[in-house]
């Protein structure tokens, strides 16, 4: 069993180091010889300072704690919370890389059955309404009245 | 003279009737369903305002605010699920009502109450806000930042459970709104060689998936696992749901008392509407001739928590109108949503469009009528509808998700944009951290930023320019001082709890 504190809290110390000592240096232009309140990496580096110092304070409030959040990956309910909440994640990926391959529309219906289906529906009366619904909803309100001119892809 | 006939003729078209009317009846409408929160109203509403004039869409988007933070009180009261966590308070004696049968009276006196508290809440914003924004005016950057660095350490402070968890995600938000050309030097920060973040990150997809994307992961997680709830079904006979001579007085004092709670803690940036609900529920229970009744069914229970949780709507906007800040999220969202259409609140919105202001002023008096016909009618068959399945509503927000974020620069970066800050923000709600005060933080970067670094260039360097301005300086104490309460609060509320455990 793991804190949860403990770890997010060690995990925002290296990226808040990592900020200071990679990524502004490389990201952003420093004022060399002018005024402090020039420098484009002042904020940043305060900013950093400030998640480094929260982040030990995290840390630390996360080992005192008598009554912690643990995270168990022995935990059916945990694993497959975090199975679910993954597989959406990666599914509206693919969903957002159809759109750009088979078009708004396309990847839409395909997508919706699949999230559909995802989140329990077993009727295909159901889902065939919704699609009839969403669809020319979606049509109607983005495309005729906004005039939001949406990928078109290979098919539509 | 000519600026209220601008502004009448500004507000007084078809269209800006039709939109508040639209975006008030969608927030009734998602607010009643559980899971669908008022803010994830407006964050699905916004894509629809983006060619639409500024107060037609500012129309709207209020009206979709007004009516998600009734609309929450329908599931609390019908199922014990509060529609909005504003509503909570809503839900300890409008559900044991429903149980007795009196869900319609329960329903009707939220409805009332909400609309008599909002619409004092407007009528103070809109004598408040004026002299307010006069003095907002005479602030130079140190002022600025003290009263920004105040807001949001006030914000983050009460935002979730832990303090520091709060805090650590106002830092994330202004890591993000670093994101882009340096407001002074115009040089490139953090570009990674995305032409796309010479601007910054854009607002909407943010805002779309911290809030809307971020609750669709949490939410698919556990749609296969709910049992379909049913709603209290209601009898919709209004002799019924009168209200006796008796609980009209004590209700009227309630509702008094709760809207100005309410309303002063409203228009303090970071005190939401839920903490406005819990301590006019308890004002109220103090007051009442019948404390006992309270947690069983006492009709003035849901009085005072509806009209403290409503009469924020309205004070909420005195901070975002005149300084702009936004007090919670829903201003937030709607602070983006002006920045959107090209308008920047704060002092110099009343001074260059004050036509503007006043056409706002007269929309939000609008949806609170709208709010209270179409409150009226829908309570009659809100038990159908909030009893629509989730596992249709998620998909369907979604798939609004994607198309919204793209909307706005018609880009699919945006897009993937989306998707990685709905990630994000799923990832830090899983783990605690609150997100509200990343998206408030990021809207308040620049002035931040600019304000802090303005100061440092006048007192060449040093500091001290924050302690020997009053002003600035008595923002930094306060600061300090609503640090050391949250925190005393916090460890308070803590060891209540454990000994409760125990």
């Amino acid at each position: 069993m793991l804190r949860i504190d403990v770890i997010s809290g060690a995990l925002l110390a290296i990226f808040a180091l990592l900020l200071h000592f990679v990524l502004i240096p490389l990201q952003v232009e420093s004022a060399d010889g002018g005024p402090v309140a020039l420098s484009p990496s002042l904020f940043c580096h305060i900013t950093a300072f400030l998640l480094l110092i929260l982040s030990i304070s995290l840390v630390i409030t996360g080992i005192r704690e008598q009554n912690p959040a643990l995270l168990s990956l022995q935990s059916r309910e945990f694993r497959s919370a975090l199975v679910r909440g993954s597989v959406a994640v990666l599914l509206s990926a693919l969903y957002i890389a159809a759109i750009g391959i088979l078009g708004y529309f396309t990847s839409t219906i395909v997508f919706m059955a699949v999230f559909l289906y995802f989140a329990g529906v077993r009727s295909w009366k159901g889902g065939l309404l919704f699609l009839a619904m969403i669809i020319p909803f979606i049509y109607l309100l983005f495309v005729k009245a906004l005039k939001v001119i949406l990928p078109s892809g290979l098919w539509f | 003279m000519d600026t209220f006939i601008t502004s009448f003729s500004l507000f007084f078209q078809l269209p800006v009737f039709l939109a508040t009317f639209f975006g008030v009846a969608l927030g009734v409408v998602l607010g009643s369903i559980p899971g669908l929160t008022a803010t994830m109203a407006i964050a699905l509403i916004v894509p629809m305002t983006f060619s639409l004039s500024p107060i037609v869409s500012i129309g709207m988007l209020i009206g979709a605010y007004k009516g998600g933070c009734f609309g929450g009180s329908i599931p609390a009261i019908l199922l014990n699920t509060p529609g909005t966590p504003a509503a909570a308070a809503t839900s300890l004696d409008g559900h044991q009502l429903a149980k007795k049968g009196k869900g319609f009276k329960a329903l009707r006196v939220a409805l009332f109450s909400s609309v008599l508290a909002d619409s004092f809440s407007d009528i103070v914003l809109i004598l408040v806000a004026p002299p307010l924004a006069l003095i907002a005016l005479k602030m130079g950057p140190p002022e600025m930042t003290g009263l920004v660095v105040f807001s949001l350490l006030i914000i983050t402070a009460v935002a979730g459970k832990s303090l520091t968890k709060g805090l650590i995600a106002g830092v994330l938000g202004l890591m993000v709104g670093i994101i882009g050309l340096d407001p002074i030097m115009a040089s490139r920060r953090f570009g990674f060689g995305f032409t796309q973040l010479d601007e910054g990150i854009s607002l909407m997809p943010m805002l779309i998936g911290l809030f809307a994307l971020s609750e669709f992961f949490i939410n698919i997680e556990k749609t296969r696992k709910k049992k379909k709830a049913r709603l209290f079904e209601i009898t919709t006979d209004v002799k019924q749901a009168r209200l006796s001579g008796a609980e009209k007085i004590a209700c009227g004092k309630i509702i008094g008392l709760a809207s100005c709670i309410g309303t002063i803690l409203g228009a303090i940036p970071g005190i939401g509407p839920s903490i406005a609900a819990f301590a006019s529920y308890a004002q109220a229970k103090k007051l009442s001739k019948n404390p006992e009744e309270f947690g069983h069914g006492a009709i003035e229970g849901v009085a005072a928590a509806e009209a403290g949780n409503n009469a924020v709507a309205g004070a909420n906007l005195i901070p975002l109108l005149t300084l702009g800040i936004p007090g919670d999220v829903g201003a937030a969202l709607l602070l983006g949503a002006f920045m959107i259409q090209g308008l920047h609140p704060g002092p110099l919105l009343f001074q260059n469009n004050l036509d503007i202001i006043y056409a706002i002023f007269m929309s939000l008096l609008l949806a609170n009528f709208f709010n209270f016909l179409i409150g009226r009618q829908y309570i009659k068959i809100a038990s159908k509808v909030a009893n629509i399945p989730t596992h249709y509503i998620f998909p369907a927000v979604l798939a609004f998700c994607l198309v919204g974020s793209y909307g706005f620069n018609q880009s699919l970066f945006d897009v993937w944009m989306a998707l990685l800050f709905g990630t994000f923000g799923y990832i830090l709600r899983k783990n605690g951290f609150p997100v509200a005060p990343l998206l408030i933080a990021f809207i308040l970067e620049p002035i931040l930023e600019t304000s802090f670094r303005q100061s440092l260039l006048m007192s060449q360097g040093s500091p001290l320019i924050f302690f020997t301005h009053p002003i600035s300086c008595a923002f930094l104490v306060l600061s300090i001082v609503g640090i050391f309460i949250t925190i005393r609060s916090k460890k308070k509320h803590g060891k209540m709890h454990l000994v409760e455990e125990g």
